[in-house]
């Protein structure tokens, strides 16, 4: 049998596949998965720290915890765990076509929600103003034996416009619950719209 | 034709071609099949599996079902709840299954009426059309009507159902199916998680308290 | 060299119809997208008058009133807020046999040279004590038989400048839409 193709074209050849292998191979492994494509853009912080997202401004000013909480229009909500009150200023950037919809607390893998029960004594939910922020409470319920646990000196709080945080901003700032004391009973104040 | 080569000097490829080429086919095939059906009918042949017995639970157990573990505690008549804002028609009158119900699930777990995570579904109800979900589910201590469960943080909720006044009376029976489903991962083409349908895994009977007009609800 | 002169014609094929193929889709999509929104600004001047969903459109009016004085506290303005009061007179001509006039969306914007970067919707719903003028509208009526007087009311951040613009928006009339600077 006859070589037509020189043996140094042979190798050459060789050697491209196996660096086009390597190139797809390390092109697959980096390619973002479909949470990462999709994923909220963090803009991290402090409490007390203001945060500007793409349509969203807020500045937490402190975090409590107590056993019960009485709030401003009244409302005083039994829970079985305790209550992380946080209180906040919120508002939009952009367009008023908003509400604070994504209010979370994380701990570890498991995120609590902000609850509306309180109904408008709390800024869960509420519709944002351009720039005139809603200041007011947020309370999540907590489960106690968490609260008290180590994983609970890295929570984060987490802000967002929609309730679909995907692809906009969310201000997320971490929290220390273990080191907060649990008070027995909380009272919050009506929200104010307004600058403070 | 090529001749084929005596048999000292055939390979073993050859040899396993002739072979094969001398076994009938069609033979093979239908003995196969006859002893597969043989087989079958010695295990029951085309017979019906008999379907599992649902278990029967006590009100107070708890069920942990995919999101939620729910206990079942009451159900009763009554005849509204004017603070909640939940009056049935004229004519009607309210079934309340109480329950109390933990969130297993990593995130907050809205218990919606439409599409209930996990849930219960009273047998033998006179719903007015197919919808056999709860007219409202309400918490219990405040009277909240949009119940969302946290992790971990057990929840006393009121499943409320419209029945017509006559159907149903203090005293009566009532066997109230607890409903479960599994996750079926994340879903493709949209955003979200993916439920396989409800299916019932167990069933509590209660026996109905008649509440009349209600007293704290 | 003869590679080149003998296909020399798919080539330059190549390299019209790629670019092409790549922008006619880029085209449609954006030009579909572009078309459901309200992108296409007409700009109507003071004092100017507008054709625009089978109707007349003019600005007659526009005040802002600052949250620390003493109208602006009467009405109960949030805390670093203004109220911006926009009339338009709109004349609709008569409506075709079955047809009503589509309503129209009205919101504020905020103009950085020529891009709106902020922008605030109707007060109507907004826990202040405003109280419209007499026989004025405060959203398009789509039933109005003659010509009316839309007034619009804004809670805006005190810190919005002076280059404000009424946006009027119909379904209809996308991507069109009106842009009345105040």
């Amino acid at each position: 049998m006859t070589r037509t193709t020189p043996r140094w074209r042979q190798v050459a050849n060789g050697a491209g596949l196996v660096v086009i292998l390597v190139i797809a191979g390390v092109v697959a492994h980096t390619t973002p998965s479909e949470e990462q494509q999709e994923a909220a853009i963090p803009v991290r912080g402090q409490i007390g720290e203001t945060l500007d997202g793409r349509n969203i401004r807020a500045t937490v000013d402190d975090v409590r915890i107590a056993e019960s909480v009485e709030a401003g229009n009244g409302w005083a909500g039994p829970t079985s765990g305790v209550w992380v009150v946080v209180d906040a200023s919120v508002e939009a950037r952009v367009t008023d076509l908003a509400t604070l919809g994504y209010a979370r607390i994380k701990v570890g893998d498991v995120t609590y929600s902000a609850s509306t029960r309180p109904d408008r004594a709390t800024i869960a939910e509420t519709g944002l103003s351009v720039g005139i922020p809603w200041t007011g409470p947020l309370m999540f319920e907590l489960p106690l034996p968490l609260v008290s646990s180590d994983a609970a000196r890295h929570a984060e709080l987490q802000l967002a416009v929609s309730n679909d945080p995907r692809a906009d901003s969310m201000l997320v700032m971490p929290v220390d619950l273990y080191s907060i004391e649990i008070e027995k009973v909380v009272e919050t104040d009506q929200p104010v719209w307004g600058v403070r | 034709m090529t001749p084929t080569p005596p048999l000292e000097q055939r390979s073993w490829r050859l040899r396993a071609r002739t072979l094969y080429d001398r076994v009938p086919t069609k033979w093979l095939v239908t003995g196969i099949s006859a002893a597969l059906l043989g087989l079958s009918a010695l295990l029951g042949g085309l017979n019906q599996v008999a379907a599992e017995p649902i278990p029967e639970f006590e009100a107070g157990e708890p069920y942990a079902a995919l999101q939620l573990t729910i206990t079942p505690e009451s159900a009763s008549l009554i005849d509204g709840f004017p603070e909640q804002l939940v009056m049935p028609a004229d004519g009607n009158r309210l079934l309340v299954v109480v329950a109390t119900v933990t969130n297993t699930w990593p995130d907050p777990v809205r218990i919606s009426t439409i599409g209930p995570a996990d849930s219960l579904l009273p047998v033998g109800i006179d719903f007015a059309d197919a919808f056999t979900g709860p007219t409202s589910v309400i918490v219990f201590d405040d009277g909240t009507k949009v119940a969302t469960v946290q992790p971990d943080v057990p929840v006393k909720v009121a499943y409320v159902w419209e029945v017509p006044a006559g159907s149903l009376a203090g005293g009566d029976e009532l066997r109230v199916d607890v409903l479960d489903r599994d996750y079926e991962g994340e879903a493709a083409i949209y955003f979200g998680d993916r439920f396989s349908d409800f299916r019932t895994a167990g069933y509590v009977t209660f026996e109905l308290d008649d509440l009349g007009a209600g007293g704290t609800g | 060299m003869t590679w080149l002169r003998r296909n020399w014609i798919a080539l330059v094929a190549v390299a019209v119809l790629a670019p092409a193929t790549v922008g006619i889709t880029f085209a449609t999509q954006w030009t579909e997208y572009f078309g459901g929104r309200a992108s296409a600004p007409t700009s109507v001047g003071a004092g100017d008058t507008a054709e625009f969903a089978r109707a007349d459109w003019s600005l007659t009016s526009s005040r802002r009133i600052s949250g620390t004085s003493a109208e602006g506290l009467e009405i109960g303005l949030p805390a670093g807020s203004d109220l911006v009061v926009v009339t338009v007179r709109v004349s609709p001509e008569p409506p075709a046999d079955g047809d009503e006039t589509p309503g129209c969306l009205v919101r504020l914007e905020e103009f950085d040279g020529t891009s709106v970067t902020r922008s605030w919707g109707d007060a109507t719903l907004d826990p202040i004590s405003y109280t419209a003028a007499e026989g004025t509208h405060s959203y398009c009526a789509s039933d109005a038989v003659g010509p009316y007087t839309l007034e619009s009311v804004f809670v805006v951040a005190s810190d919005a400048g002076d280059e404000l613009a009424l946006s009027v928006t119909v379904a209809t009339e996308l991507p069109r839409y009106l842009s009345f600077r105040l």
